[in-house]
């Protein structure tokens, strides 16, 4: 006998069994085998084998010989497609095998698909501008993220930065449109001239802005997008040069922009812009001040540029500007970005674990197939064996499975496509997210090719195994030994399979656990206010119709009038901002009779500016002092209400009540006495805690941009009937954005319920398929040992020693897959981290529900295999065999 | 008989020819190796085996399964009559040719 070390190389033989036909592989590993033999005595262990592997390999190129591969030198394919005709009829011979693996890789593949085209759609494709990786968005870095920047900091950075060949500003900016029905909010942009220039777009009509057009008196000329501009102007090429006239000012039209161009970037990205006028800043100006932050800036690196370089560059220079203007900066560093990240942004984490999580269902799917196809090839060993001995190379038995699990691939790879793109057409409707740059992500043509990588992977992951294992059967076995050690050997490769599977479904299961806790966290967050029966609606009154402050506070008595005159309203009030509503109105203050701080050291709060029916409506609770009254007028002492956050901070150990504090400018003061102190409210978002706030009346702060809210039991009817009241009086006011306030809520948590919902449901399918996987693998176990089992039943074994016999081996894969799948969920907790609120990764609940579920679908998998276990006649399972 | 051997089939046959009784894949390797110089790899010559057996030119028997082998069995291979007949075919048509080409061929 050779001693193992003597032995040939076991991966070399195994090569040669699969290349050549039985009956000559034994012959030609014997030969090598003795040579090799002599070798090792001659010339050394090593190189032996070295020659051994050299002799296997030079024969994997050798022309094949069989009665196949004769007929095929004439037609190429016809050995392929009587493969696939055979696998075809096959697979209809057993539907039930191929309805289940075709069903669930398909819906492997199409959430995969779907997931890998949103990605590749809003994450990897490049902004649709020249260049555009030479794009980057400039602020500064406020608790990690990019914020905006005042007007006159961007001007220094333009003159002294030498890495940029453009730099632009960009704000919101909504103007009101009148028209044949009536006016409407348009969403907008004001940029400086050169913004479409560093983007690398021209208009289709007209000209560009030029230099001269982008100051305090000359800013009134706009540039259309397409679809407004057929939509409100007709399409009409004349109106270049002619002037329309809004928010009460005529405007010149200077050009439309191409239909091709996508607004992906307006005053808070996303939300696609339709028109756009000069930003019509300069130094000096009421908005252009340093600490006047409400600009975004965004630039072009010129070529050969790196990121790295300009922001070092951005850093060294903002260094230099902030010693020039002492007390103008606050100590956040300056921050560049690609545009690119700043778009993809807060979606790019949620979709990466989407991303992990359709991976890791793929992988539970393939291995469910290749433990299918090995289940199929252990009962069909008795039929490959005889074509075997009837002359099939056992590479010609592997190319058939092969054949068979395309076949099923191909289908499931269209089914998959179907699904891939009914859930991406759906989701662009149908989501409450706003995932940027998603629209035709479902005619995307990579869709195609993702979906046509994917299968192959699938199927390469599913056939590989099962194939490898085929090829084992030996012919010197005979047709019986071969069917029991094929199945032994089989099943030990499945029951990997099953631990892997479970460990998988027990990894999506916990972080779709996670996120559901999280969303459970937040729902149950108090944002501070009722929500119940609120409606709340925009409205702008903007233009010189509204230039006075007293004209806006009688539109705002005469509109409150007339809505809580409506059926069904119960009250109503009015506020320059509400909590959740998207705005970031803060003021910068301190308080009298401290020393004064500089202009960037004040702290910063939210401004309330509402009337007094807003606290009832809101049921937010006074905790101290007076609420604001309709007593608080524009003439009588300004007086603001604080939060109990500002209270806190501001006041440890004192009341607050009667104390003066100071906003705004130096050129522009307001003085006011805080006369109460309400309970917080939430107004970033709900898993954000609460900040400084303050309320004024809209009488002594008066707002231009206005919530309307609205208490009423029919939403509905009294969003029709607010329309016309206001249609009524004013009709040049846009009403817009009316919604339930209840919406804002579940709007400020719609990425995380997304992501809960989708996480959940890629779970259910792990663990739908992990349970079907180890269904098909206990069954085959308790098939393969039925012969024992019956002796053991009529040698009088109990039932429990049998139902333990069973158990055993299913309870060892599910504690192996279980403590994988742990370790994994650990990982996997961390990397949706940012996502989660008040829970943490490691959080005990969700693991043991986890596991208990997983572990119901593992006993539920063992149920009807062990009944038919105990159910075992011995007389009849030793007939059978 | 229209078939033509091939060079390569012509050296596996003198090879058989050559150790018979005793021609199995290692034997006839070592043969076509040491005399004709050329390498020989194991797929290639079992091939050609084959390839020979299919038209009747030689006939194989299973021998014995020996340690050394790892417990595989030899496969003897043997020239059949049409075997014979094809390769002194083939001699024959080599040396008339050679008769003539020969002398030029050493002295170019």
């Amino acid at each position: 006998m050779t001693s193992p070390a003597r032995r040939p190389p076991a991966f070399a033989v195994r090569l040669l069994a699969w290349r050549f036909p039985a009956i000559d592989a034994e012959a030609i590993v014997g030969d090598l085998t003795e040579e090799f033999a002599a070798r090792v005595a001659r010339d050394g262990h090593g190189a032996a084998r070295r020659w051994f592997w050299r002799q296997a390999l030079q024969s994997m190129t050798a022309r094949r010989r069989d009665a196949v591969s004769a007929a095929r030198r004439s037609r190429p394919l016809a050995g392929v497609s009587q493969d696939l005709r055979f696998g075809l009829r096959s697979l209809r011979r057993s539907p039930g095998f191929a309805g289940a693996a075709v069903a669930t890789l398909a819906l492997a593949i199409g959430a995969a698909t779907a997931v890998g085209t949103a990605a590749s759609h809003t994450l990897l494709r490049p902004l649709p501008f020249p260049a555009a990786d030479r794009l980057v968005a400039l602020g500064h870095d406020t608790k990690g993220e990019l914020s905006n920047v005042g007007f006159e900091t961007v001007v220094d950075w333009r003159t002294r930065l030498t890495s940029l060949d453009e730099l632009a500003i960009i704000r919101s900016w909504q103007p009101t449109l009148t028209g044949d029905d009536g006016a409407v909010r348009v969403d907008g942009i004001r940029v400086t001239w050169n913004y479409f220039r560093m983007l690398g777009v021209h208009p289709a009509l007209g000209r560009d802005f030029t230099e001269a057009d982008d100051t305090p008196d000359s800013w009134h000329v706009v540039m259309l997008s397409d679809r407004l501009w057929r939509q409100r102007f007709g399409g009409s090429p004349a109106i270049v040069g002619t002037t329309i006239d809004f928010n009460g000012s005529t405007f010149t039209v200077a050009g439309v922009l191409p239909p091709t161009f996508e607004p992906l970037i307006s005053g808070h990205f996303y939300r696609p812009a339709e028109i756009w006028a000069p930003l019509g800043y300069a130094v000096g100006g009421d908005s252009s001040c340093r600490s006047c932050r409400h600009l975004r800036a965004l630039g072009r690196l010129k070529t050969g540029v790196t990121t790295a370089e300009a922001r070092a560059e951005l850093a060294a220079v903002q260094t230099v500007i902030s010693r020039e203007h002492p007390g103008a900066y606050t100590s956040e560093p300056p921050r560049l970005d690609s545009l690119h990240d700043t778009i993809a942004g807060a979606m790019t984490r949620p979709i990466e674990v989407l991303a992990a999580a359709v991976a890791f269902v793929l992988l539970v799917a393939c291995a469910n197939i290749a433990g299918l196809l090995m289940a199929r090839a252990a009962d069909r060993t008795a039929e490959m064996a005889l074509r075997s001995a009837l002359g099939a190379s056992r590479g010609r038995l592997v190319r058939q499975l092969l054949v068979e699990t395309a076949a099923i691939a191909a289908l499931a790879a269209v089914g998959g496509l179907f699904i891939a793109r009914a859930a991406l057409s759906l989701s662009v409707s149908a989501i409450p997210v706003a995932i940027p740059r998603l629209d035709g992500a479902a005619a995307d043509p990579w869709l195609f090719g993702i979906a046509a990588a994917i299968s192959v992977l699938a199927l390469a992951a599913s056939a590989l195994i099962p194939a490898l294992m085929s090829s084992q059967v030996g012919l010197e076995a005979s047709l019986r030994e071969a069917k029991q050690t094929a199945t032994r050997g089989s099943l030990r490769v499945r029951e990997w399979l099953m631990g892997i599977e479970l460990a998988a479904a027990l990894l999506v299961v916990t972080v779709g656990g996670l996120m559901s806790r999280t969303v459970d966290h937040l729902l149950h967050v108090d944002p501070g206010f009722r929500t119940e029966g609120v409606l709340t609606a925009g409205l702008s009154l903007i233009g010189p119709r509204w230039a006075e402050d007293r004209d806006v506070r009688a539109f705002q008595t005469e509109l409150l009038q007339r809505v809580r005159a409506l059926p069904g309203v119960s009250s109503a009030a009015l506020a320059g901002q509400i909590p959740l509503g998207g705005n970031y109105d803060t003021r910068g203050y301190y308080v009298i009779g401290r020393p004064i701080p500089p202009d960037a050291e004040r702290p910063s709060v939210e401004r309330y500016s509402v009337t007094p029916d807003y606290f009832g409506l809101m049921g937010i609770p006074l905790q101290q002092g007076r609420l604001l009254t309709a007593a608080d007028r524009f003439a009588a002492d300004p007086v603001i209400v604080i939060g109990e956050t500002m209270a806190r901070e501001q006041f440890p150990d004192q009341s607050p009540i009667g104390q003066q504090v100071r906003f705004g400018s130096d050129r522009n003061p307001h003085v006011m006495t805080i006369v109460g102190v309400v309970g917080d409210v939430r107004h970033y978002s709900l898993a954000t805690p609460p900040t400084q706030q303050f309320y004024s009346t809209q009488e002594q702060m008066t707002d231009s941009y206005l919530v309307l809210l609205v208490k009423t039991d029919h939403a509905a009817a009294a969003a029709v009937s607010i329309r016309q009241a206001l249609a009524a009086f004013a009709p040049d006011v846009p009403l817009y954005s009316v919604r339930p306030l209840d919406t804002l809520v579940s709007d400020s948590i719609a990425t995380r319920t997304f992501l809960m919902w989708l996480l959940n449901g890629l779970g259910g399918l792990t663990l739908v398929l992990a349970g079907v996987g180890l269904y098909g693998v206990v069954s085959q176990s308790v098939a393969a040992r039925r012969r024992e089992l019956g002796i053991r039943v009529a040698l009088g074994a109990s039932r429990s020693s049998v139902m333990a016999l069973v158990a055993r081996r299913g309870a060892t894969v599910f504690l192996t897959g279980s403590i994988a799948g742990l370790a994994a969920a650990v990982g996997a907790g961390t990397l949706i981290q940012s996502q989660l609120y008040e829970t943490r990764p490691l959080d005990p609940v969700t693991i043991a529900g986890a596991v208990g579920l997983l572990a119901v679908v593992a006993v539920a998998a063992h149920f009807a295999p062990l009944r038919r276990a105990l159910r075992t006649d011995p007389r009849e399972t030793l007939r059978a065999d | 008989m229209a078939d033509w051997l091939g060079e390569f089939e012509q050296l596996v046959l003198f090879a058989v020819l050559h150790k018979a009784p005793d021609a199995y894949g290692m034997t006839i390797r070592h043969a076509i190796e040491s005399r004709a110089g050329r390498a020989v790899s194991v797929g290639a010559l079992y091939t050609t085996l084959d390839r020979l057996e299919r038209r009747g030119l030689v006939t194989s028997a299973w021998g014995e399964a020996t340690a050394v082998r790892g417990g595989k069995r030899k496969r003897f291979y043997a020239l059949t009559p049409s075997g014979h007949e094809a390769l002194s075919r083939a001699w024959d048509a080599v040396r008339a040719m050679a008769r003539v080409a020969a002398p030029k061929l050493e002295r170019p």
